[in-house]
């Protein structure tokens, strides 16, 4: 006992008040709110965590939604998660037990994966992360993996991402290993550029009895299917970029590269750029590029060209990111294990986020492109009631449409705010007196 | 499928119910003698599992010899069956379905589409070749951990793989494989085994003597004796040419990885391995151990090993632990008595 009490945070008014303060404005909330629940609700297992750090509660199953209703009333988790995976006896206590019957596909992208993320506020943040999961959901899951919009579910976590849930049948029997190859997709890792640039033979000469084959690299189309199209949509973009630039700036952004040479750099500028007299018109490489001709390039040129677009696949500083390479930059980085992983938990649509009081919000693809979180995922229930709590910083943000510039010291805010910067830790109650 | 066809895949469903339909009993094929063609057919098939070499030619063209193909498969099955000896089922399974392939290679798109249908596979025609869900493509090759079968490097468009024939047929004969495996084993009685005594205890000598040659030999620092099961099994395959799955070389390959073994060290081992060029091996190697990738790929754990059939079935060692690594952790705080042998599978 003696360790324990040591352990224990000598009281704290302002902390205690605080917490009872968001206790009791997350139990109103779970009181009024219809939990949303997933397909085969009663096959998942449901875990929690609560206000006192570390606890955590796993193991739980439910059939039905009064159940779970009645738990999130009388508990007030501060998180609420059930798991991806479906099983036989979801309260099982090990996962033999469980029965794994199969489990969705789910990415989780996260502003903790952004190179940026501790520059930037929390609306930038979210604003970079939602980005990036559209194009996740447009560009790889909707268009190469051509899930029905009626099998994924966009998800607002309610902190400082975004997931999206695949129910699509065909998906939940795949195991780990097949999942990660869904992520190395995604994520562009184990690319071969021989599976992009095919080999040809386009000459053939018998000399003394030896055969020489001649070969060049056919070049896809940005129209291709797969990484094909993305890396052609890639040096085309490239080229591009370059193009708009002066052959100083050209220079200086292809030397920005690891090892890549001044030589090399405007070896691969010329090749690009200077007019060739040909016939029967004046060309430069960068057309016969479009053209889809990647012969036209020098090997050395076309060799470091495809390297670039390699490297450009991992976002790797701002300097490069700024390049809006199709495909390319804009890779969906997603959270590797989840996906990955079989047994994962994940944040419940329609609970509350414990670090920010938010809504975790399902979303539709239309619904997303004008979705922000600071006004959008503020639950209605909070009102608008002024609460006196003291700010540790002074504090500029906007949330439900309201502009606050706020000092630090005791502060009377509308509640919804109170929420959000308590449950943040900028903020604690004032009790009364 | 006509009668021609269904014996030439005879483990379609459909086979099945044309020797329900015949009026085939179980009896009858195991003791007429008019099915004593079939019984050889069947038996020289399980032998041939068991050997390296071409197989016999499966391409009947009277119908009478047609039916004793397709019979000869259900025959085959028993005495695989009867044995209950997982390596040679196996072995079994991974035989008739590369069977299989070849035959289709020479067969119709709709005879490889039909096949495909009952596995079942989602996959469609596509101009010139084919195309499969990417779920199936991933499911298939889930044991073919080389580049050139990573869904990043396949066109992948609208949830469907665009594949070349060859390479459809491929993932197709991995589909028939695991079709075969999973069928396994039939449920053997008492006459049945007295039906096959004397060719049961034929195949039983093959396989002993099969198994006898696995010996593995020490390499460089590591110590074999410290070996599961399943690890010296496969390494003891491959030092004896042969031809291990894919899926078995990626778990030799993590495992020696894991244990200390050098990249050059791991190659000597699979230096001589017979239909694999060395090129590809070393690619492999350097892939698994993450030389050349940016995984270092740990081996698999025994739940899976025991699905994919690579384990021989566990020792006593075996049955406290979950991953083939801790076995040989374990094994290197005790001391082996003298005299035991390293090889402890049955």
């Amino acid at each position: 006992m003696a360790s324990m009490a040591a352990g224990m945070a000598v009281a704290d008014p302002a902390k205690e008040a605080t917490t009872r303060f968001l206790r009791s404005q997350f139990h109103r909330y779970y009181e009024c709110t219809k939990p949303t629940l997933p397909d085969r609700f009663g096959r998942r297992e449901f875990g929690f965590m609560f206000w006192t750090p570390g606890i955590v509660q796993r193991h739980l199953g439910f059939s039905k939604e009064e159940e779970l209703k009645d738990f999130l009333v009388s508990r007030v988790p501060t998180h609420a998660y059930y798991s991806s995976a479906y099983y036989d006896h979801p309260n099982a206590p090990t996962m033999e037990e469980k029965g794994w019957l199969g489990a969705d596909l789910v990415f989780d992208l996260d502003a903790d994966h952004l190179p940026k993320a501790a520059s930037m506020s929390y609306p930038e943040m979210l604003e970079a992360i939602r980005l990036k999961i559209v194009h996740l959901y447009d560009d790889f899951l909707q268009s190469d993996f051509g899930f029905d919009p009626k099998s994924m579910r966009l998800v607002f976590s309610g902190g400082r991402g975004y997931h999206i849930h695949v129910f699509d049948e065909r998906v939940w029997s795949l195991g780990s290993h097949e999942r990660r190859e869904i992520v190395d997709y995604v994520t562009g890792k184990g690319l071969e550029v021989g599976s992009v640039f095919r080999e040809s033979a386009f000459d053939r000469k018998d000399f003394q009895g030896h055969t020489r084959v001649k070969t060049r690299l056919v070049a896809p189309t940005s129209e291709d299917p797969g990484w094909r199209g993305k890396i052609m949509r890639g040096v085309n973009g490239l080229a591009a970029k370059l193009e708009g630039l002066s052959p100083n700036e050209a220079i200086k952004f292809l030397t920005s590269f690891e090892g890549v040479t001044d030589a090399d750099a405007s070896n691969l500028y010329e090749n690009l750029f200077k007019p060739r007299a040909t016939k029967p018109r004046i060309i430069r490489g960068i057309d016969r590029l479009r053209e889809g001709q990647i012969e036209s390039l020098s090997d050395r040129s076309r060799d470091l060209i495809i390297r670039l677009v390699k490297e450009l696949q991992p976002v790797r500083d701002e300097a490069q990111a700024g390049v809006s390479l199709e495909g390319i930059v804009q890779r969906g980085e997603t959270d590797e294990p989840v996906t990955s992983d079989i047994k994962r938990l994940i944040r419940m649509p329609s609970s509350l986020h414990g670090k920010t009081g938010l809504q975790v919000v399902t979303l539709s693809r239309g619904a997303i492109d004008d979705f922000r979180p600071l006004r959008d995922a503020v639950p209605k229930t909070w009102t608008e009631d002024r609460i006196r709590v003291n700010l540790k910083n002074k504090i500029t943000m906007e949330i439900r449409g309201e502009v606050f510039n706020l000092a630090p010291g005791v502060n009377d805010v509308p509640q919804y705010l109170a929420i959000f910067l308590a449950a943040r830790g900028l903020a604690t109650v004032v009790p009364e007196a | 499928m006509e009668l021609s066809a269904l014996a030439k895949y005879p483990f379609l469903r459909e086979a099945s119910a044309f020797i329900r339909s015949e009026g085939v009993t179980l009896e009858e094929l195991l003791s007429e003698p008019a099915y004593a063609r079939a019984r050889a057919l069947g038996r020289t098939r399980v032998h041939e599992a068991l050997e390296k070499g071409p197989e016999s030619p499966r391409v009947a063209i009277a119908p009478a010899d047609q039916l004793s193909q397709l019979l000869a498969y259900p025959v085959a099955r028993i005495l695989v069956s009867a044995l209950g000896d997982t390596y040679l089922t196996r072995r079994f399974a991974l035989r008739e379905a590369i069977a299989a392939e070849g035959l289709l290679g020479q067969d119709s798109d709709e005879a490889i589409l039909h096949v495909a249908a009952e596995l079942p596979m989602d996959l469609r025609r596509e101009d010139g070749g084919f195309r499969i869900h990417f779920s199936d493509f991933l499911r298939f090759t889930n044991t073919m951990r080389d580049a050139p079968w990573k869904l990043i490097n396949q066109p992948l468009e609208r949830g469907y793989v665009t594949l070349r024939r060859q390479k459809a047929l491929r993932v197709l004969r991995n589909a028939v494989q695991r079709h075969i495996e999973q069928g396994l084993p039939l449920p053997v009685n008492d006459d049945i085994v007295a039906a096959f005594k004397s060719d049961l205890s034929e195949i039983r000598g093959l396989l002993e003597a099969k198994k006898a040659t696995f010996k593995a030999e020490d390499i460089g620092k590591v110590s074999i004796t410290r070996f599961p099961p399943c690890m010296y099994n496969l390494l003891a395959q491959i030092q004896n040419h042969e031809n291990v799955p894919h899926m078995g070389r990626f778990a030799i390959v993590a495992f020696l990885h894991h244990i200390g073994l050098g990249n050059e060290e791991i190659f000597r081992v699979f230096g001589d391995v017979p239909d694999f060029a060395a090129d590809v091996t070393k690619y492999q190697i350097d892939h698994i151990t993450g030389a050349s990738s940016p995984t270092e790929y740990t081996p698999p754990e025994c739940s899976t090993m025991k699905s994919y059939g690579i384990c021989p079935g566990p020792d006593r060692i075996c049955l406290t632990i979950k991953h083939p690594l801790s076995y040989y952790r374990i094994k290197g705080r005790e001391r082996r008595p003298r005299g035991e042998s390293a090889s402890t599978a049955t």
